[in-house]
């Protein structure tokens, strides 16, 4: 190697060496200015106590952190003006999944508009403005204890949101023992009839779904029946005919302002199935049972 | 008249033409290596002309080591060959009248002792979009083992992205993986590169050359939208036995080559086994839990005017790319193949190549408790390729024919693709013609022609080619290279998030679509001086019906398919500098590629069906420099690449989300389902990547025998820091090797 050469050599690891150290600052996360509040819930006419989960959209997949953000969360009745703040409660799942749901125990009038706000200590907010559907009466239920199958009948002029046969049930096991008490819940949206006067109808074998959900070769016992009938707003959210992607965006069916998710008003009624007799012995249709 | 008779009288015309000149005396023939017998490209053929006039002419081998010189008168001629690193041949040529001559040559190496031939200066036939590399290119960019390998070199290479150090998928201009052909000795394989991103099945000592068309490559190769890569493999030696044997904390091998019979045929055999899995365990922080393996061997035999050989190949590769993570992938290849190729005297074909190949490939993908993906290919074919020469214009042409099976099983990952076996039969035939017009320019139109009885459109490719020296020097070169592309076959890969090394290949799901390129590339090749050489080439693509995963935000779960369409554009810039004991080289390329793809859900995030966007493999500068030499015994490599940062999608935040389908939210119950509120696709871009590879290696005479050679380097020299990729869904950013140091002992003969 001549003394050119040898100059060229030098020249080349010159140049490399101050490139070492050089490190860059990585921001994984897009700057957020669209989403203050994940906020999901229901104001239920019936209910005791209202929840709503009021989370700030949080940096992890999971949220992990505890802190709240001393969010102050309120309810107001659009009509009155009245304004009540939720307590809040922390709820952890699965041991290191926090979020923040609020509560209270106001009463929620039927037909009636209300509006939730979410601020935090640091400037964020959100807010959802929601109308909550008409009283709902309980429906009429024909039911055979004995063959577990029957009819729902009933009237609302809101959608029917949710209905529900949920059974609590005991595995009866091939020596003749009782498995711990499990629940069936099957939802009967899909098998409803409505009619243009708002009368609806259903059909069920309670004794079909249990042995989908549980086996078809398997014995069990019944320890408790209940439905579950409910109805919501107009602006319910509804997710017919839309794919998973679309289910997932932020945008579809949210009603929260500077945030994601959804609260909506419900009516809500919760009975007990019974069988119901004329006199001749013949099932007919009767009011499920409010007490169990 | 549509395009296509246009485009075929202006073919006509451009071939007979020249061939209506008159044709007097002809010489023909093979210049080939002496001690392997591989073909010498570039090597320079001088006739001068003894009495009369003393006519001086001249013409270099194509990369067949084929020479033609047409046109001569009779009389006798000094005939001389030179090419770099082997004895100059001269012999006295005594040419009647309407004959045609055939002399093929075997040129000796200079000095076959204990230093190597180092070859220096400019050798490289100019063809717009085209590297050639040489074994010892490769040897030259350090990599943890004792040889160079061609993974190592690709990735220094301006226009050519690799997403990280592991994986094995490059990215050539734009092109992902599956739209680049990679041919050994003729064959397909699929996936030539191992897990463990510095290597490859192709050590520098099993390879003769390797030419990379990085786009506008001729009618002879077909099938394929982005690039070409064709590697010819060294033959064994036909003379001496020769063996070597290294290890490396990252690979160990065995190569040995022999003549079968002295002179006349040779057998040559490579082994390869990773060692990282075991060293890592040892020195590194962290288990890498990558393995492979990979065996060659290759028979040839040496004729007089044929040479033929046989090839087997095996590679086998399984690793994660997440080490933290359970999913994990696994392929193979077994490629087998027979080549014959030759001239004859004869004939009026100049030169012929006759292949047969069988390629199989098979990868999976899958964790403990995920269903696997599995994904296979089985290709055999057979080709032959013509040369002939009708005055001043060379005519090339081809036959193929080529059988294919194909099955896949990832339903679980796309929605899309339902079919799971298919077999597929393509034939199909390839014309070009090499017209020059003076000595400074010539061009090249050229038509490939497929059919895939009915099973995806039919295509006619035209390509086109154009050299000007605007002094009438090799090498120094303005080009232009048109053309256009289809590949009837797609491999679909999710590279949403980078993490991946699976591959399906099928038959386009949507038979009404065909995935199509229109390339144009116009480069500049200058040397300066004796050891400096320059270029520059600007470039074009366009696509059409790329497969692209759907967008889709869902973590690990199932995802359709969709196509964009695209463009990349870019300009490479080399300046290398080599003589004997130093060289160095600079090379800088800059890549624009943007997808725009349509998509229902794009309307219900964005506002609109459409989005434009650049795909995880837009690197957009990238600059590597390397160098090295060779000083009394020593010889150190040092090798620099920077990459600016790749797309990714980056989320605005995360929250937990309740469906109200059939019945209202329980959020006392229930947590909800994890969800990223997500940005557009590929907004975000992960950090730059930069890494120092250097190397030292002495060389120890250990006896009249065998030589050793130790080596020490050191991966990512400097330990920084690069991102492999970002895992938005574990938040947890996936690094490339940090500082690697390594020592490598090799033991060869002499």
């Amino acid at each position: 190697m001549n003394s050119k050469e040898g100059f060229l050599a030098i020249l080349m690891i010159g140049f490399l060496i101050p490139i070492a150290g050089c490190e860059s600052n990585f921001e994984p996360l897009q700057e957020n200015d669209q989403y203050a509040y994940s906020v999901y819930g229901t104001l239920d006419v019936y209910a005791d106590t209202q929840w709503v989960r009021v989370t700030p959209i949080h940096d992890t997949f999971i949220s992990s952190k505890v802190d709240s953000n001393n969010t102050k969360v309120t309810l107001t009745q659009t009509s009155t003006g009245k304004t009540v703040q939720l307590n809040d409660s922390l709820f952890v799942f699965g041991g290191d999944a926090y979020v923040w749901n609020y509560w209270t125990t106001e009463e929620i009038h039927p037909k009636e508009e209300y509006v939730i706000e979410a601020e935090g200590a640091n400037g964020l907010y959100s807010s959802a403005q929601l109308t909550v559907p008409d009283s709902l009466s309980l429906p009429l239920v024909k039911y055979s204890v004995e063959e577990n199958r029957g009819e729902i009948k009933g009237s609302s002029g809101s959608p029917l949101v949710r209905m529900d046969i949920k059974y609590s049930i005991q595995i009866i096991t091939e020596v003749g023992t009782l498995t711990e008490e499990l629940e069936v819940v099957s939802s009967l949206l899909e098998e409803i009839n409505r009619t243009s006067d708002g009368v609806y109808l259903a059909e069920f074998d309670g004794e079909e779904l249990i042995l989908d959900e549980i086996g078809h070769n398997k014995r069990y016992q019944i320890n408790k029946r209940e439905l579950y009938v409910a109805t919501g707003s107009e602006s319910w959210l509804s997710l017919t005919d839309l794919s998973e992607e679309e289910i997932m965006s932020p945008g579809v069916g949210s009603n929260i302002e500077m945030g994601v998710g959804h609260v909506a008003g419900m009516a809500q009624r919760k009975g007990f199935l019974r069988s119901c007799y004329d006199d001749r012995g013949d099932l007919i249709f009767c009011e499920v049972l409010t007490k169990e | 008249m549509d395009y296509k008779k246009v485009l075929c009288g202006v073919f006509l015309c451009c071939v007979f033409i020249p061939i209506l000149r008159a044709q007097e005396v002809q010489v023909h023939g093979i210049i080939s290596d002496r001690q392997t017998g591989n073909s010498l490209e570039m090597a320079n053929i001088i006739l001068k002309q003894l009495e009369g006039k003393t006519l001086t002419t001249g013409t270099t081998t194509d990369t067949n080591g084929l020479y033609e010189m047409g046109g001569l008168t009779p009389g006798t001629y000094l005939f001389t060959v030179r090419y770099v690193g082997y004895e100059t041949y001269t012999d006295t040529l005594r040419l009647a009248s309407n004959r045609s001559y055939l002399k093929n040559i075997r040129l000796n190496r200079w000095n076959e002792s204990l230093d190597e031939v180092t070859v220096s200066g400019v050798q490289e036939n100019v063809e717009v979009g085209k590297v050639s590399i040489r074994p010892e290119d490769l040897g030259r960019i350090p990599s943890p083992a004792a040889s160079g390998d061609l993974a190592s070199y690709l990735q220094t290479q301006p226009g050519v992205v690799a997403t990280g150090d592991r994986g094995g998928q490059l990215f050539i201009r734009g092109g992902t993986p599956t739209e680049n052909l990679v041919l050994v000795d003729g064959v397909q394989i699929y996936q030539p590169f191992h897990i463990l991103g510095f290597f490859s099945i192709f050590p520098e000592e099993v390879v003769s050359k390797v030419d990379l068309y990085a786009g506008g490559f001729g009618a002879e190769y077909h099938g394929r939208t982005s690039s070409v890569m064709d590697i010819q493999l060294k033959n064994g030696n036909l003379y001496d036995y020769k063996w070597s044997a290294s290890i490396s904390p990252f690979v160990s091998d065995v190569f040995f080559e022999t003549p079968v019979k002295e002179g006349k045929s040779s057998l040559m055999i490579s082994m390869k086994g990773s060692l990282i899995e075991e060293s890592s365990q040892l020195y590194l922080d962290e288990k890498q839990p990558l393995r492979f393996n990979s065996q060659l061997a290759k028979y040839s035999s040496v004729g007089e005017n044929v040479n033929c050989s046989a090839l087997l190949m095996r590679t086998y590769d399984r690793g994660r790319l997440d080490f933290e993570g359970d999913e994990f992938f696994k392929w193979n290849n077994v490629v087998a193949g027979g080549r014959c190729a030759g001239v004859s005297e004869e004939s009026s074909v100049s030169f012929f190549d006759l292949n047969v190949g069988f390629s199989y490939f098979s990868n999976e993908a899958g964790s403990a408790d995920t269903r696997g993906r599995f994904s296979n290919i089985f290709k055999s074919d057979v080709d032959i390729s013509l040369v002939q020469n009708l005055g001043e214009v060379r005519l090339d042409y081809g036959f193929y024919t080529d059988f294919r099976n194909l099955h896949h099983d990832m339903s679980s990952r796309f929605r899309a693709t339902e079919e799971k076996k298919r077999t597929f039969l393509s034939t199909g035939l390839y014309v070009k013609a090499t017209i020059p017009f003076g000595n400074k320019v010539s061009i090249v139109p050229g038509v490939s022609a497929s059919s895939y009885l009915g099973k995806v459109k039919a295509g006619i490719e035209p390509r086109f080619q154009m050299s000007w020296r605007p002094r009438g020097k090799v090498n120094e070169e303005v080009n232009v290279a048109l053309g256009i592309y289809h590949q009837p076959l797609v491999g679909i890969s999710d590279f949403r998030d980078a993490g991946t090394a699976f591959t399906a290949w099928r038959i386009m799901p949507d038979q009404e679509r065909r995935m199509g390129a229109k390339h144009a590339i116009l480069g500049w090749h200058q040397p300066i001086g004796r050891y400096f050489d320059f270029s520059v080439e600007g470039y074009y693509k366009q696509m059409d019906n790329i497969p692209v995963a759907a967008w889709s935000t869902v973590a690990q779960s199932q995802t359709e398919l969709a196509y964009a369409k695209g463009s990349s554009m870019g300009t490479d810039i080399r300046l290398d500098f080599d003589s004997q004991n130093v060289y160095f080289g600079v090379g800088y390329g800059y890549a624009l590629t943007e997808y725009e793809t349509a998509q229902d859900h794009f309307s219900t995030w964005f506002g609109t069906p459409v989005q434009s966007y650049n795909p995880p493999h837009d690197r957009r500068h990238k600059l590597n420099v390397k160098g090295g030499f060779d000083y009394k015994g020593f010889t150190a490599n040092v090798s620099w690449i920077y990459g600016s940062g790749l797309p990714f999608t980056r989320p605005l935040g995360f929250d937990s989300y309740f469906s109200f389908e059939e019945r209202p939210p329980e959020i006392r119950d229930d947590y909800g389902d994890p969800r990223i509120l997500m940005e557009k696709p590929f907004q975000g871009r992960l950090p730059e990547f930069h890494r120092l590879d250097v190397s030292l290696e002495q060389a120890i005479k250990v006896s009249d025998d065998f030589i050793t050679r130790l080596q020490i380097g050191a991966v990512n020299a400097y330990d920084k820091r690069n991102l492999f990729f970002y895992d938005v869904y574990k938040q947890q950013g996936i690094n490339q090797l940090s500082f690697m140091p390594y020592v490598s002992l090799k033991i060869e003969s002499m």
